[in-house]
């Protein structure tokens, strides 16, 4: 008998019956939904030159060629710690109080392989034979899929492959190239989609009515959206044009609880120091101008976006004037709901772990931070464990 | 426990055998893809248990399929999704849609993907299976799974060694191939991960190795002994809770996404009986009055391969297998690469905003016929379509949908064909084709 | 109206004369119009095509037929038709007669308006069909909208109206059509003053004032950047150059076994930003080729130069990948700057040869069979101090080291390096392993044999080992080791080896087809058989690129076996 009811369970879980609900719900007006936005810096951000500790004779002595300089970066409240001179667009976010920069991020026995340290990341498991099941995809699945109107909780903004860290059995999630995926090639059917009909709300055709609902809620929706303007208002980088499609598409009510940005390139084993300041420069470029189109439009207290990358660098800079992979390193939350400032310590370069960076800071803390503060829910089954959420956004009480 | 004869009632035959033009067109939109005109009618001619017999004898395949099985492994020396349009061609042109259709269940339930895999062969191979033996009973198809070279590779069967026993493989066999979660413990996924040790992949096929077989003391499912590959697989298969597990799963892509208590029960003694053998279990749920009955019709979602090839089959259009390939990705399902282990959740998961966008302009490429790069050729149904705007759009409606369309939604198909101007047949397909009642089956 | 046209009868003009010169109908168009066109002899031409066997071929094949079929082609069939039945004669007949001998065309801006004014001209075979065509013409034009009471018929001036919109002349067997009653008259006067002449090169000669149309507004700026690096390498000076031009100046003509177009951009001058683009060109030995060379195309940049641009030159949306690449090439040449310290190590001349590739080490050949490509590059003299040939043969090494890195950490196979001296010269190269059980034809990874070979003038880096040691053995039995100049942009396509290589892959062409056209084995084996035949016609394509003095010039000449 136990069998057999723990089966049915299973079916009754296998189909939901009442998702057919988030499409009543749609545009019933009331606050946005909250969204997360996540930022890959892939290829291994090199944290101690995106926040640098500046004063620290340690740092300038193994990085000849590569330590920035007190006169050039732009400094933090704290720490002697201070960003990277071409990040004066998040600088200034900083000072609003809308940055919080959350130093030696990582995890113990950290790996240095990009693939398998990544996966890390996007699977908050240090175990690699655990299913193949993304940190975020989990949360869209906690939050549940009728958590957005549309049907689209999550979206990577890309054209590859889907990251890991989106992954859900339960919560498919589109890769949105363009915005000419959610725009009817023929406009004209439009008002012919619109139409109601008399039947029963749980029915497939209800359901199917719905989602044709929210197209063309969507369609109307960007009909309104000066997309020159916000083209302009953007950065004309890949980082910048992802940011504003994702933009236009918070813009025109599209309720995303979680959207996943790349912004690749970091592996400077070589000759970094070029490199790394125009990858910075396009990063801090696109995001102070999201966050500031936000603030604008009024969207800013409804969305935050959270950086990161799959390890630092090794504090030693190698003989290509470039520096390999390594560890803990800082990540940027940013959004007007957050607490700003730094949250944690400088980096300590006088008790490295292998030569590299030691974490003070657990990345899942950051994660059940986003998951208990953000979205209001229960981060132990997300994360399989107990973590201490940060300060950096408030306690919801 | 219920009667036998109870049970069995729930999926007792219809009275009545003959059949009108929408029951027809529903069995035969579940049977397989669409409801081409011409096998509307002779299933109408012919009633109810002569067109079951027929669509679920699988008789040798038609020339147009025997010449496509021909160039499979052509197809297959470039990519997966070459051999994903391959399969899309078949499903078009097949003159016996539900071995097609039982092949596309089982891709969802043994659920591979070339992003893992990346070898194309090893997925035409794991495809040519389940075109093979779908349609037989699941031993055969268990065993076959588990000495196939793609879902080796894809659930880490060649890391599953002697002395580093790898799960991976033992673990979905036990929660989604066959008993489900509930049916079983942790020690049996151990124990069976052990015996089925020594798998690996030699070229296209697999080889067991002995020498990496754990031939050692095994439990499996309360069976004592030193296990090996076939019997856990002959466990599992025999297990009730299987037979149960996978009958629903067949009623969920024939019949309906949440089938009652009864007519899961009276399904599974039928399938039980029959020896896992899925046209056995057709046999009957086609026949019987509960899958005629108006709870059934037009109560799934239609997939994006039911989407794509039923109203392609169902207008008479050849098309472009690989334009199709890619265009059932757009809408959530990319053959050959579902997104995890699960396969496709279906139903409800098919549609959100950007997935209907993309039946949508689907629809619409359609329509456009050979300027759209989807349809090569005029469609049978353009040629048979007459009259006045109304009349059109009437007619289209009965031939894509089987069933008139409400009152309201047709006028506004009309005057949606006058806004669009230009061919008026084109617009009025294209419309009714964006209609949520085209992405209902 | 066209029974009065019928009886007003245009004076005669005799403007053909009996030694064979004539007065040239070009002669009509106003000199100065920003655009013009001339095509002589089209008759012939078409005469020629449809005699030529590629065309028999086409006209036989059932994709033809099927073609033949289609709404658009039923429709423009139709339309010839109805133009033939007004000329009185078959289709051909009607074209020779009415186009096929000298046809003029101009257009020019006209105040007031966006449309220009357009004026076309064309010498019939004789005043009487002249004639016939005119009142052709003045049928066709009744079913266009228009004031049917600007009608207006020949009063002296020679024009003649159907509706005020067209306005028409007859001049001896010329007919003279235009959209603007003043160039009209203008044009007629023209033709009547002009003195004859020796008879036109046969052809399509079309001129292009530039300096107008950029006036006008009727000239696409070039791009400024581009959406990638290839696109840049192949266009980018010439779109500058265009920004610079006066005129421009296209012909096209036909030979017995050849088709040649020529485009000319006069003068020649382009901005700093793209002088890379046009570097002075050194002499050199040419590069043999084996007897098989299915295609092979040389560039002549700056590429050092073009490398440090690569922010400006390349859109911004690229910039992340620029870095993601700089970075890379950093890690593969030892942390060497790619701009600064390896591309400076290469001559200005980058080829790239395709050829078919040698599978006798495979045994069986893969299902699906790639050419190999092979890119040579020069080694300059400053360059061997700056790269030297261990340090290219080792970055092989660690790319293939990256790359088996990442295929292992996917679960992928591996691929086994392999180093070897070849007449004295360092091959190395890397490969998949067959699988000692495998059966049947390998897949398609199997085409990936990638190899790199340093000379002491040369690098050769390769898709296809057995590709590349080709190349090698056909510089070492090279005849010729005369240098010459190096060209700008070339490049060339010798069918046969294509087909052939095409040929080797019909199997796969065919199951493609089957898949993507929906059609039986049957009509897509005769599908695939006509696209072979009709290649089999074919001998050469020959593109090349020249900046000289007097202005840039692209040529493309498609040379036939058979005739044309």
């Amino acid at each position: 008998m136990t069998t057999r009811r723990t089966f049915l369970k299973s079916c009754a879980a296998a189909v939901p019956a009442l998702a057919w609900s988030r499409f009543a719900i749609a545009g019933s007006g009331g606050g946005a939904p909250r969204c997360l936005v996540v930022v890959r810096l892939g290829g291994g951000n090199d944290g101690l030159n995106t926040v640098a500790p500046i004063e620290d004779d340690v740092y300038r002595r193994l990085r000849p060629s590569l330590a920035l300089t007190k006169a050039e970066s732009l400094p933090l409240s704290r720490h002697g710690l201070a960003l990277h001179p071409r990040l004066k667009g998040l600088a200034e976010h900083y000072d609003a109080g809308r940055l919080a920069v959350v130093t030696n991020v990582g995890y113990p026995r950290p790996d240095r392989s990009h693939f398998r340290s990544m996966d890390i990341w996007h699977t908050a498991s240090l175990e690699p034979e655990r299913a193949r099941i993304g940190v975020h995809g989990a949360t869209l699945a906690t939050l549940g899929r009728e958590t957005s109107a549309s049907g689209i909780p999550g979206v990577a903004l890309l054209d590859t492959e889907m990251p890991l860290g989106l992954v859900h059995p339960d919560v498919p999630v589109p890769l949105l190239a363009s915005l000419e995926q959610v725009r009817l090639d023929e406009a004209k059917l439009v008002p012919l989609l619109e139409l109601d009909r008399d039947t029963p709300a749980a029915s497939p055709l209800a359901r199917a009515v719905g989602a044709a609902h929210a197209a063309t809620r969507l369609a109307r929706r960007l009909e309104h959206v000066d997309l020159a303007a916000t083209a302009n208002a953007f950065p004309a980088t890949a980082l910048g044009k992802r940011l504003a499609t994702l933009f236009t598409l918070l813009r025109s009510g599209l309720d995303l609880r979680i959207a996943y940005v790349a912004h690749d390139g970091f592996d400077t084993h070589t000759r970094q120091k070029d490199n790394h300041a125009a990858l910075l420069l396009e990063l801090g470029d696109a995001l102070a101008a999201f966050q500031t189109a936000l603030v604008k439009d009024g969207l800013d207290r409804d969305v935050v976006t959270l950086t990161f990358s799959e390890f630092g660098r090794r504090v030693e800079e190698n003989g290509s004037k470039g520096t390999d992979h390594g560890a803990a390193a800082p990540l940027f939350v940013l959004g007007s709901a957050v607490t700003g400032g730094v949250f944690g310590e400088a980096p300590n370069l006088t008790d490295l772990e292998d030569g590299d960076v030691r974490y003070e800071t657990d990345f899942r803390q950051v994660y059940a931070t986003l998951l208990e503060r953000w979205f209001g829910v229960d981060s132990r089954p997300v994360l399989g464990g107990s973590f201490a959420p940060l300060p950096f956004l408030p306690a919801i009480v | 426990m219920l009667g036998d004869a109870t049970s069995r009632n729930a999926l007792a035959p219809r009275a009545d055998d003959a059949l009108d033009e929408h029951a027809a067109a529903h069995l035969l939109r579940r049977a397989g893809f669409g409801q081409p005109r011409v096998d509307v009618e002779r299933a109408c001619e012919r009633g109810l248990e002569a067109t079951v017999s027929t669509l679920t004898t699988l008789d040798p395949p038609c020339a147009a399929v025997r010449e496509l099985d021909a160039v499979l492994d052509t197809v297959a020396a470039g990519e997966s999704d070459a051999v994903a349009a391959w399969w899309v061609a078949r499903m078009l042109r097949s003159e016996q849609p539900l071995r097609e259709k039982l092949a596309l269940f089982w891709h969802g339930h043994f659920a591979t993907s070339d992003a893992k895999v990346q070898d194309a062969r090893l997925m035409a191979t794991q495809l040519r299976t389940f075109l093979d033996l779908g349609a037989g009973p699941f031993h055969a198809l268990l065993h076959a799974m588990t000495r196939d070279a793609a879902m080796l590779l894809w659930l880490d069967g060649e890391l599953n060694r002697k002395d580093h026993p790898n799960e991976n493989y033992a673990r979905e066999v036990f929660e989604l191939f066959t008993l489900g979660i509930g049916n079983y413990d942790e020690q049996d996924i151990r124990e069976a991960a052990r015996a089925l040790t020594g798998f690996r992949r030699a070229g296209g096929r697999t080889e067991f190795v002995r020498a990496m077989h754990d031939d050692g003391t095994k439990t499996v499912l309360g069976h004592r002994g030193a296990l090996a590959a076939d019997d856990v697989v002959t466990l599992c298969a025999k297990h009730p809770a299987t037979a149960r597990r996978l009958a629903t799963r067949l009623l969920q892509m024939f019949a309906h996404p949440s089938p009652p208590n009864a007519v899961i029960d009276a399904a599974c003694a039928v399938y039980a009986d029959a020896g896992l053998d899925p046209l056995a279990l057709l046999r009957v749920v086609l026949r019987s009055e509960w899958f005629h009955s108006p709870a059934v019709v037009r109560a799934r979602i239609a997939s994006p391969v039911e989407f794509v090839v039923g109203h392609l089959r169902s207008i008479g259009a050849r098309a472009d297998a690989s334009a199709c390939v890619r265009t059932m990705r757009d809408m959530g399902q990319w053959l050959l690469r579902p997104p995890t282990v699960k396969g496709w959740d279906g139903e409800d998961a098919w549609l959100n905003a950007a997935t209907f966008v993309a039946r949508a302009d689907c629809a619409r490429r359609i329509a456009l016929g050979d300027d759209a790069g989807l349809v090569r050729g005029t469609p049978k149904l353009a040629a048979e379509v007459p009259g006045d705007v109304p009349t059109i759009v009437e007619v289209i409606a009965m031939r894509v949908l089987g069933a008139p369309l409400p009152r309201a939604v047709g006028e506004a198909v009309v005057a949606t064909v006058a806004a669009i101007g230009g061919d008026s047949k084109a617009a009025a397909l294209g419309a009714i084709l964006a209609l949520p009642e085209a992405s209902v089956v | 109206m066209l029974f009065v046209a019928a009886f007003v009868r245009p004076v005669v003009l005799a403007l053909a004369s009996a030694t064979g010169e004539s007065i040239p109908i070009a002669a009509a168009l106003p000199q100065d119009a920003p655009l013009r066109a001339e095509w002589n002899d089209a008759a012939g031409a078409l005469d020629a095509w449809l005699a030529s066997p590629t065309w028999s071929t086409i006209e036989r094949s059932s994709a033809y037929a099927e073609r033949m079929k289609r709404k658009d082609m039923r429709d423009l069939r139709g339309g010839i038709a109805i133009v033939a039945g007004l000329l009185k004669a078959p289709a051909q007949q009607a074209f020779a007669q009415a186009l096929g001998r000298e046809v003029a065309a101009a257009a020019l801006p006209r105040d007031g308006t966006d449309e220009p004014a357009v004026i076309l001209a064309t010498r019939a075979a004789s005043p009487a069909l002249a004639e016939t065509l005119a009142q052709a013409i003045e049928t066709l034009a009744a079913f266009t909208p228009g004031d049917a009471a600007a009608q207006e018929d020949d009063d002296g001036d020679g024009v003649r109206s159907t509706n005020g919109r067209e306005f028409h002349a007859v001049v001896g067997d010329a007919v003279l059509v235009a959209n603007d009653r003043a160039l009209l008259v203008e044009s007629i006067a023209r033709l009547r003053g002009a003195q004859s002449g020796a008879p036109r090169a046969p052809g399509l000669h079309m001129h292009a004032n530039v300096v107008a149309l950029r006036t006008a507004g009727l000239w696409k700026p070039a791009p400024t950047s581009y959406d990638n690096a290839v696109g840049a390498l192949l266009a980018y000076g010439i779109g500058n150059a265009l920004e610079h031009a006066e005129a421009l100046d296209l012909e096209l003509a036909h030979g017995q076994r050849s088709l040649r177009l020529r485009v000319v951009a006069t003068p020649f001058s382009v901005d700093d930003a793209a002088a890379w683009f046009f570097p002075s060109r050194a002499q050199s030995v040419p590069i043999a080729l084996p007897q098989d060379t299915i295609a092979n195309l040389a560039l002549t940049r700056d590429y050092p130069r073009f490398y440090s641009m690569r922010n400006e030159l390349l859109d911004a949306d690229l910039k992340g990948s620029i870095v993601e690449f700089d970075s890379i090439m950093g890690i593969l040449f030892g942390g060497r700057s790619f701009g600064d310290e390896v591309l400076p190590a290469f001559g200005d001349n980058a080829t790239l040869i395709v050829g078919p590739q040698d599978y006798a080490d495979l045994g069986t050949p893969p299902g699906v069979q790639y050419p190999g490509f092979t890119l040579v590059l020069q080694r300059s003299e400053d360059g061997k101090d700056l790269l030297k040939a261990r340090d290219l043969l080792t970055a092989f090494q660690t790319t293939l080291g990256v790359v088996n890195a990442d295929r292992g950490q996917k679960g992928l196979e591996s691929m086994l390096q392999n180093s070897e001296r070849v007449d004295g010269i360092d091959v190395v190269s890397a490969r998949f392993l067959l699988d000692e059980d495998e059966t049947g034809a390998p897949d398609v990874r199997f085409n990936a044999e990638p190899a790199l070979a340093v000379t002491p003038t040369h690098v050769f880096v390769s898709s296809a080992r057995s590709h590349l040691l080709a190349l090698l053995a056909a510089q070492r039995t090279a005849t010729s080791a005369q240098p010459v100049a190096e060209p700008h942009s070339q490049v060339r396509v010798e069918f046969p080896a294509l087909v052939s290589l095409l040929g080797a892959n019909e199997e796969a062409l065919v199951a493609n087809r089957m898949v993507e056209h929906a059609e039986d084995a049957e009509t897509a084996r005769a599908a695939i058989q006509l696209f072979l035949d009709l290649l089999r016609g074919l001998d050469a394509l020959d593109v090349a690129i020249d900046p000289a003095q007097e202005g840039v010039s692209l040529t493309a000449e498609l040379r036939t076996l058979g005739a044309l």
